[in-house]
């Protein structure tokens, strides 16, 4: 049976018989002495710690971290005095227009503001306690 | 001793023992940068900045590949940016600032087992073409035919090292070839022994 495609390439011989006939290349004879003078001028490679042991420790500061604010709880507690001052505040100086003076809330305000200095200072002041 | 063990004891504290690697790969490496570069006077620099550079970068072979499929890969990467920066020069199979001696290595390796000095000199003609080709080849297809035929890796291996699927590779070594081919037919002024025989079965 007379095929249409059945003609192939045999064009890649002489290409292939002149690539298989290349020499291979040596280097120098003082090439390993050359380069390992050049590498006495750097600094020792050392093995960095792999992705996952960074990423275990990175872990632990965090948790470590999260445990220490969940242990002082004075700290947490203290969120709520602050943020309810301010609220009942600023509503009851809304509402309540006959008790409206700017040094109450000015009072009151700065006494929300004390908790959250407070809360600040605190986790720094337990650590110079340590 | 593997060359992963090696490169563990390397990491360990022991740098003096990179010499070890680089005998066991520098004729590898050299022959690689020559042929990139079409037996430019750079080669020899180029794999010793090779070397280095695997030298500063072994803290992150993580032993994902065989520690030969990095190598080249690093090896190969830095002769293309080779290759991208020295568009110009790569068509002289002996760049002018070379020494003597260096072109006469280059080409007297070749070998020439054929008689007559004719038949030596027509080698040697054929196989200075060949270079010239080569390097004018693109550059994918430029390091398959390297890989393939001067470090005699495997499609698995030019994948490995390229990230190619290995039809991919052998796609792009197939091209090259016919490329390389066409380029020879255009040195030699037209039709030569290089042409397209088509044949019936």
């Amino acid at each position: 049976m007379e095929h249409k495609n059945s003609t192939h390439l045999k064009s890649d011989q002489p290409i292939e018989h002149l690539l298989a006939t290349q020499a291979f290349i040596s280097a120098p004879d003082d090439f390993t002495i050359r380069v390992m003078r050049k590498l006495n001028e750097l600094p020792a490679p050392r093995r960095a710690l792999p992705p996952v042991y960074q990423q275990w420790g990175a872990s632990f500061v965090a948790a470590g971290l999260l445990l220490l604010l969940l242990n002082n709880v004075p700290i947490i507690a203290s969120i709520t005095p602050f943020s309810q001052n301010v609220n009942m505040h600023t509503h009851r100086a809304i509402l309540d227009l006959d008790t409206f003076s700017l040094e109450t809330i000015n009072m009151q305000l700065s006494d929300g503001f004390y908790y959250f200095t407070d809360l600040l200072t605190k986790p720094l002041r337990s650590l110079s306690n340590l | 001793m593997r060359d992963e063990e090696l490169v563990a004891i390397i990491l360990k504290g022991s740098p003096h023992l990179f010499s070890e690697i680089v005998d066991r790969y520098k004729d590898r490496i050299f022959n690689i940068t020559v042929r990139f570069t079409n037996g430019h006077c750079d080669s020899q620099d180029l794999a010793q900045e090779i070397f280095l550079l695997v030298y500063r970068n072994l803290a992150s072979f993580r032993g994902q590949s065989s520690f030969s499929t990095w190598l080249y890969r690093l090896s190969v990467n830095r002769c293309l940016d080779w290759c991208r920066k020295n568009k110009q020069n790569q068509t002289h199979v002996l760049h002018p600032i070379c020494k003597e001696e260096f072109r006469e290595d280059f080409i007297s390796q070749i070998p020439t087992e054929l008689d007559t000095p004719e038949k030596v000199l027509l080698k040697k003609e054929q196989d200075r073409n060949l270079h010239q080709a080569i390097a004018l080849l693109p550059e994918k297809y430029k390091a398959v035919v390297i890989m393939y035929h001067f470090q005699e890796l495997s499609y698995k291996e030019m994948g490995d090292i390229l990230h190619l699927p290995v039809r991919t590779v052998e796609t792009h070594l197939y091209r090259a070839k016919q490329r390389l081919k066409e380029l020879l037919i255009q040195q030699e002024g037209g039709v030569s022994r290089w042409n397209t025989k088509i044949v019936r079965i």
